[in-house]
């Protein structure tokens, strides 16, 4: 595969001890499979001198010692794997686990989900039913530690970020924009409009790796209401599992 | 015997740091860590620790320390009884190697001055006070053997934010108390390193990054041949720059789709706004970046004083790499740079009344 400007997957230096890997330049629910389909496969195939993959929406950071390996070589073994097959075409995330993880929403955490509904043009149930009926996958990890980014939510819920950012959401929140829902592990600002919360921590310091649902994964969400909150996260505050993993 | 490092008062940024805790990214989890390296293996190489243990980072103002030995002893008043608690009252006096290093604070122990980037003995009951840092913003203190901590996903490093690492995922504050592991290294000698090149440099180089081509010509031009300096506004996560340049934004890169994002990152929010993005960044961003500090001058553009001018120097990703093997090289040499401080017994009266048994060493 020849790598110039027009052409994807490519894979260009970052800083001095990094390539980055783009498999496109816009999200698209295709592209970030892409990228996760290459990021197993490179956990599979070690390259010497590597020391860090992180995988991102559409583009993937490789992090190598150059004191070990040149850059050049690191790009000539990706390109190598690169043209291994064409990664863009059906990609498909293979191990991924499923899980259903519960959400209380609206509530005194979910203050958005009126407005949020009456920019989709549907009433508040229609709304968290079309949320909670998507099949939605992890497409990447960031931000916070365990914070996921799901997607793609129906075309509808192409609705901006807010414009002014909320000082703080609590850890759990249900957060929507750009056809997108981010679950963060602990309270953080956000540009999100918030429609929601699960009882799920997704982190956990102890655990190996210290995230449950991740990369690949997919999810439905379970509307539960705000006495089963209560109930699901006095369980899940004293360690108990609350996210059901279905396959 | 426990002994501790007693916290008296301390500035708001005093917290646990080591060189961060790299492979977690793909989970959310920033590298963190200190801000000045250079400066963590010096403080290191001072008192013979591993060069990555973690030390105390203070940020712009320092604290007050004391050691604390705590002994038990035995009340009945048998022969081996008062063996044991002279042994112990002995112990109990025994005192601690500590060292210094990054932006120069004023340092004092019991009141008496002392020297920066140096090893000093501190005895039980002693106060040691640093002052404001001077000139560069992180300064490192350290104990010979380090603190007991448990680390976190491979680190003892604080980050704040997440609430975890060091003690108790927080700075530290008035009252706490920081026990130490103890060392079988003790010098009775002071010794010293010398002055740090890198401490308010007067320029910083960069490669360009993964998106400068979003920004035009006129903008890319600006950033090599303009003055900077580090705004107020900086913290652990990044510093933000001024500069006479005008905006530095990018007309085309706002809406980005977000990906990861390194330390050195040269970010432009929409304000046009400068920010290098330090050890706490975030690890993802979606703010176009126009180019990366180089690994080997992070410490220098992390500890650059606030309002220093300087400019940025463009250079090849293979004179980068050069760069950083030196760096690894002048690390690596650090031992050989130690010496010997040689200085007059009156200045130094509290060391002469220590208990140096033929340079037995201080086990804690």
């Amino acid at each position: 595969m020849v790598s110039d400007d027009s052409s994807f997957p490519r894979v260009v230096p970052a800083g001095d001890s990094a390539a980055l890997v783009r498999f496109g330049s816009e999200l698209d629910f295709d592209v970030n499979a892409a990228v996760l389909e290459f990021d197993n496969h490179l956990a599979t195939s070690s390259i010497y001198g590597v020391t860090e993959v992180s995988p991102a929406l559409v583009s993937l950071l490789v992090r190598f010692d150059p004191l070990q390996i040149e850059y050049q070589e690191i790009e000539r073994q990706l390109m190598q794997l690169l043209d291994l097959k064409d990664w863009l075409d059906k990609p498909a995330v293979k191990d991924s686990a499923h899980w259903q993880i519960p959400v209380y929403y609206g509530g005194e955490t979910g203050t958005d989900l009126t407005e949020v509904s009456q920019m989709l043009g549907v009433s508040e149930s229609t709304a968290i039913e079309q949320h909670s009926q998507s099949p939605l996958r992890v497409l990447t990890v960031g931000f916070a530690p365990g914070c996921c980014y799901l997607g793609m939510l129906p075309e509808n819920w192409n609705i901006p970020r807010l414009k002014v950012i909320k000082p703080e959401v609590p850890a759990g929140a249900i957060l929507v924009a750009i056809r997108q829902t981010v679950m963060p592990s602990a309270a953080m600002p956000t540009g999100w409009h918030c429609i929601g919360r699960t009882p799920l921590n997704n982190f956990n310091t102890h655990s190996s790796p210290p995230v449950m649902v991740k990369h690949g994964d997919t999810v439905q969400y379970q509307p539960v209401s705000a006495g089963e909150f209560e109930k699901l996260q006095t369980l899940a505050s004293n360690g108990e599992p609350i996210a059901m993993r279905v396959a | 015997m426990s002994v501790t490092l007693k916290v008296l008062d301390a500035g708001s940024g005093v917290s646990l740091q080591d060189n961060g805790r790299p492979g977690f990214q793909r989970y959310g989890v920033t590298e963190g860590g200190v801000m000045d390296r250079w400066a963590l293996a010096e403080v290191n190489t001072l008192l013979g620790n591993a060069l990555n243990t973690a030390a105390l980072e203070m940020i712009a103002i320092g604290g007050s320390f004391t050691i604390a030995r705590e002994t038990q002893t035995a009340k009945e008043s048998t022969v081996a009884n008062e063996k044991a608690n002279e042994v112990a009252g002995e112990m109990a006096d025994e005192p601690v190697l500590m060292a210094t290093s990054g932006a120069e604070m004023e340092l004092t122990v019991d009141g008496t001055p002392m020297p920066w980037r140096t090893s000093f003995l501190v005895k039980p009951g002693q106060v040691v006070r640093c002052g404001y840092a001077r000139g560069s913003i992180y300064s490192y203190l350290q104990v010979a053997g380090g603190f007991i901590t448990t680390p976190v996903l491979g680190s003892c490093s604080t980050h704040s934010r997440s609430g975890f690492g060091g003690f108790n995922g927080c700075p530290v504050k008035s009252g706490d108390e920081l026990p130490l592991k103890g060392s079988s290294y003790l010098s009775a000698q002071s010794q010293q390193l010398p002055a740090a090149e890198y401490l308010a440099r007067e320029s910083i180089r960069i490669v360009w990054g993964t998106q400068s081509d979003v920004f035009s010509a006129k903008v890319r031009d600006a950033l090599l041949h303009s003055e900077f300096s580090v705004s107020a506004e900086r913290d652990r996560m990044g510093a933000r720059l001024l500069t006479d340049a005008g905006s530095m934004a990018s007309e085309t890169g706002l809406s980005g789709v977000s990906d990861a994002v390194l330390i050195g990152d040269i970010q432009v929010a929409g304000d046009g706004v400068a920010t290098v993005l330090l050890a706490d960044r975030q690890p993802t961003g979606g703010y176009p970046r126009i180019a990366t500090v180089i690994t080997a001058d992070l410490d220098a553009i992390s500890q650059m004083p606030t309002g220093k001018p300087f400019r940025f120097e463009l250079i090849t990703a293979s004179q980068a790499v050069d760069a950083l093997r030196q760096r690894v090289q002048s690390i690596d040499n650090l031992p050989s740079a130690l010496e010997s401080v040689t200085r007059q017994p009156e200045d130094i009266p509290n060391l002469l009344s220590y208990n140096l048994i033929d340079g037995v060493v201080a086990a804690i």
